[in-house]
């Protein structure tokens, strides 16, 4: 039976109840209502991320259930993104972190993964001012901060 | 519109990117503005290992230990000079890790070993070892009383600033008293899941069974002990505290069961607990105890302490003469009904146990029991067969860390047909092994392990047709290289089907047959199938070993292309220049890289 969700600008989307599952919140949702017609609300989903979220659960509809001993180990935590997953996140940065948004609180822990390691990626070898830059931030320290900061975490440079 | 200052301050998402980052660039997070500072320093200050500590110590950082003391969680010392510093300030610490507690030494100065010797209790004279001790109580009486050991305070202050520790790690030189390592446990000791202690340094350490049972009723909610010594001496007291503590068990287990059938349901439990609190079983789940020598070694004793473990998941069975295997299996058999996971390096560490052994201990669990199996020992088809046939649906990881086991083909072969949860499949890596996986088995069966990550078997028995000699295996065959090489791709297929492989190694790492090994090694060739092989994209590591494979230029090329995760491809020689050329003109990313310029740059 499809599941119809019904995003913050009131567009609904008829989606496979697997795949709707893919969102623990969702699946929680349907456990605790039980099936009914009406559409699922997420008001914190804009139409144009649901979209993209969807068709990542589309793809991934058949993927096993992570288990808590895969994700913590250190080896299933390494960057290499699947090729699909790769093309999917070529996105600009604003839709990249409505997707990070989105998976948080839909709780679909893969997205969240491949989004966070998509922005761990952009951060990678670049100096702070790159960083800023990339991200478009204010550098907010003083110069003594900055001094005090770089000195104590002297430890961890090139390392 | 969100920027990145949103998506950092949730906590899933920080610490998502943070695992995915290096310290180097965490380093330079901290460093962007005041929210990603915060957001990143619980994660750059988490984790401090021994270099970590040893940097921080070198660079003069130690201010930042008052500022972000609090939030380590994990702290590894080397060497523990320096304890003062981080004492006031990790107050959320769970795991300390210290090394090379030492004696200080008063006495005339030559080096440390020399300085150890001196001290110790049974030291012989003439040599730079101590004596093995005639009476097993000698140890004892001279160690356990000897003066309190200022030395072992910073730590004991460390464990005590720390309440919440659970995690303990402790590595002493043998001649700190057992009495002073007692007390820096002991202020934690109520808390404790998991605790190592090294006792073993050069000069050999001697410890006791005392010890082990000294410290498991200490920490009475301990989940994992760890204990490492070189020689362990068995005393009596400690045997017949065990089994008088099992009979007791037993008994009350048996009165309970009469009170249950004649009391009131809450007169019973109340009667239990009691009983749970006075004596029982212990917790353990996971039990180390390993020494190299054993006194007294035809005392099963360590068997006696696992009846007393019920609970066991993770057991690494201790050193015993082969005489005592039987007892061992039964007490597998009746008492260990929970293990997952059982390592048995050191039960034949001083004479290596045969491939019946290993079976018969294999078969002494229940079917389908064993997560993880580690063996080292002269290993063949009856440990192959008991794995796949008795622990086939449950076993993960097979570690056979082999000295002179035999590789038997269709052994292998069994396994990786019938075991479909298996990660990874290790067959004596670091020790050789007789024998191979023969690509002739390879094609007979399915292969249904397609979780496997990592594989390390040599795989060979392709024709020698290059050479011109006729082929030993298809004499009658008037195109050899037909056959085999249909049959090298039916390998490369059946690889190919493992889209979860990261390490591949097959080398052929074999004394006796070497040369002829190594001709037979597989082709990975475009003509002999590689493409087969496309579902590998996972795959990191490559490594095979011999004269018979015909990587040239365009295999590199379709590889390049093709796996896109590959960091390590091992192995050319000096003959294949103009591979490593190409490598250091094309392929940047692949190790080790500056093998490949040194070879390239020969003069051939």
């Amino acid at each position: 039976m499809p599941i119809t969700l019904l995003s913050l600008d009131d567009v609904q989307f008829k989606v496979d109840k697997e795949v709707a599952e893919r969102s623990i919140l969702i699946k929680n949702m349907i456990e605790d209502v039980g099936e009914s017609d009406a559409p699922i609300p997420l008001p914190n989903v804009s139409s144009s991320v649901l979209k993209k979220v969807i068709e990542y659960c589309e793809h991934h509809r058949n993927d096993p259930v992570q288990t808590q001993d895969e994700t913590d180990d250190p080896r299933k935590r390494s960057n290499d993104i699947e090729e699909w997953d790769m093309k999917f996140m070529m996105v600009d940065q604003e839709m990249l972190f409505e997707i990070i948004l989105a998976a948080n609180y839909l709780d679909i822990k893969p997205l969240l993964d491949v989004g966070c390691k998509t922005v761990a990626n952009i951060i990678k070898g670049k100096t702070p001012e790159e960083i800023r830059k990339v991200f478009n931030i204010v550098n907010d320290f003083t110069p003594e901060e900055e001094a005090q900061i770089k000195k104590e975490n002297e430890w961890a440079e090139d390392r | 519109m969100p920027n990145s200052n949103n998506i950092i301050t949730i906590p899933e998402v920080q610490h998502a990117i943070a695992s995915s980052l290096l310290r180097r660039d965490l380093v330079r997070c901290i460093k962007v503005c005041r929210e990603w500072h915060d957001a990143f320093i619980p994660s750059l200050w988490r984790d401090l290992n021994q270099s970590d500590t040893f940097n921080l110590t070198k660079k003069d950082c130690h201010g930042g230990i008052a500022t972000y003391g609090r939030y380590i969680r994990k702290l590894n010392l080397h060497p523990p000079e320096k304890l003062e510093h981080y004492l006031p300030h990790c107050h959320n610490l769970f795991e300390l890790s210290v090394h090379e507690i030492t004696h200080p030494y008063s006495g005339p100065r030559t080096t440390r070993t020399r300085a150890l010797v001196v001290d110790t209790p049974v030291a012989d004279s003439e040599s730079m070892h101590p004596a093995r001790p005639t009476a097993a109580s000698g140890f004892r009486a001279t160690a356990m009383e000897r003066p309190y050991d200022p030395k072992v305070l910073p730590v004991v202050r460390m464990v005590t600033a720390n309440p919440s520790l659970t995690s303990l790690a402790l590595r002493v030189h043998y001649n700190i008293p057992f009495k002073a390592v007692c007390e820096m446990i002991e202020p934690v000791a109520l808390n404790l899941r998991h605790l190592l202690v090294y006792y073993t340094n050069e000069p050999p350490t001697i410890a006791t069974s005392a010890m082990i049972c000294r410290l498991l009723d200490m920490c009475p909610n301990l989940e994992s002990l760890r204990f490492r010594a070189d020689t362990m001496v068995h005393l009596k007291e400690t045997h017949d505290y065990w089994i008088g503590r099992l009979a007791q068990w037993k008994e009350t287990e048996q009165r309970h069961q009469q009170h249950h059938q004649q009391h009131h349901q809450q007169h019973h439990q109340q009667h239990h607990q009691q009983h749970q609190r006075q004596q029982g079983p212990y917790k353990l789940k996971d039990l180390d105890i390993s020494f190299e020598q054993m006194d007294q070694p035809d005392l099963p004793f360590m068997y006696t302490l696992l009846q007393l473990c019920p609970n066991l998941e993770r057991l690494v069975a201790p050193n015993n003469p082969f005489s005592t295997l039987p007892t061992f299996e039964r007490i597998l058999h009746n008492h260990l009904r929970a293990l997952t996971t059982l390592d048995l390096t050191y039960l034949g560490f001083s004479s290596p146990m045969n491939d019946t052994q290993i079976a018969s201990i294999l078969r002494a669990t229940k079917p389908n029991q064993l997560r993880q199996v580690r063996t080292w020992g002269t290993y063949g088809r009856e440990t192959l067969q008991s794995l796949a046939e008795h622990q086939g649906q449950s076993i993960r990881v097979i570690d056979l860390g082999g000295y002179r086991g035999f590789i038997d083909s269709l052994g292998i072969q069994q396994v990786l047909a019938s075991c479909p949860k298996l990660r990874v499949f290790k067959t004596g890596g670091h020790a050789p092994a007789m024998g191979y996986l023969k690509m002739e088995d390879i094609v007979r069966s399915e292969w249904v392990c397609k979780d496997l990550e990592v594989l390390e078997v040599p795989i060979g028995g392709v024709c020698r047709f290059a050479t011109g000699e006729p082929c030993p295996r298809h004499p009658q065959e008037k195109d050899p290289e037909h056959v085999c090489r249909g049959m090298q791709r039916a390998v490369y297929r059946q690889l190919g089907q493992l889209g979860r492989l990261q390490d591949l190694d097959v080398h052929m790492y074999n004394y006796s047959t070497m040369d002829v090994a190594q001709q037979e090694t597989l082709e990975w060739s475009l003509a002999s199938g590689l493409e087969e092989t496309i579902g590998l994209r996972r795959l990191r590591s490559l490594k095979f070993f011999g004269t018979n494979h015909r990587i040239g230029i365009p295999e590199l090329e379709w590889m390049k292309q093709h796996w896109h995760s590959l960091e390590d491809l091992a192995m050319f020689d000096k003959t294949h220049r103009e591979q490593y050329q190409w490598l250091v003109a094309n392929w940047r990313g692949l190790l080790p890289f500056l093998d490949a310029i040194a070879m390239a740059s020969t003069k051939s």
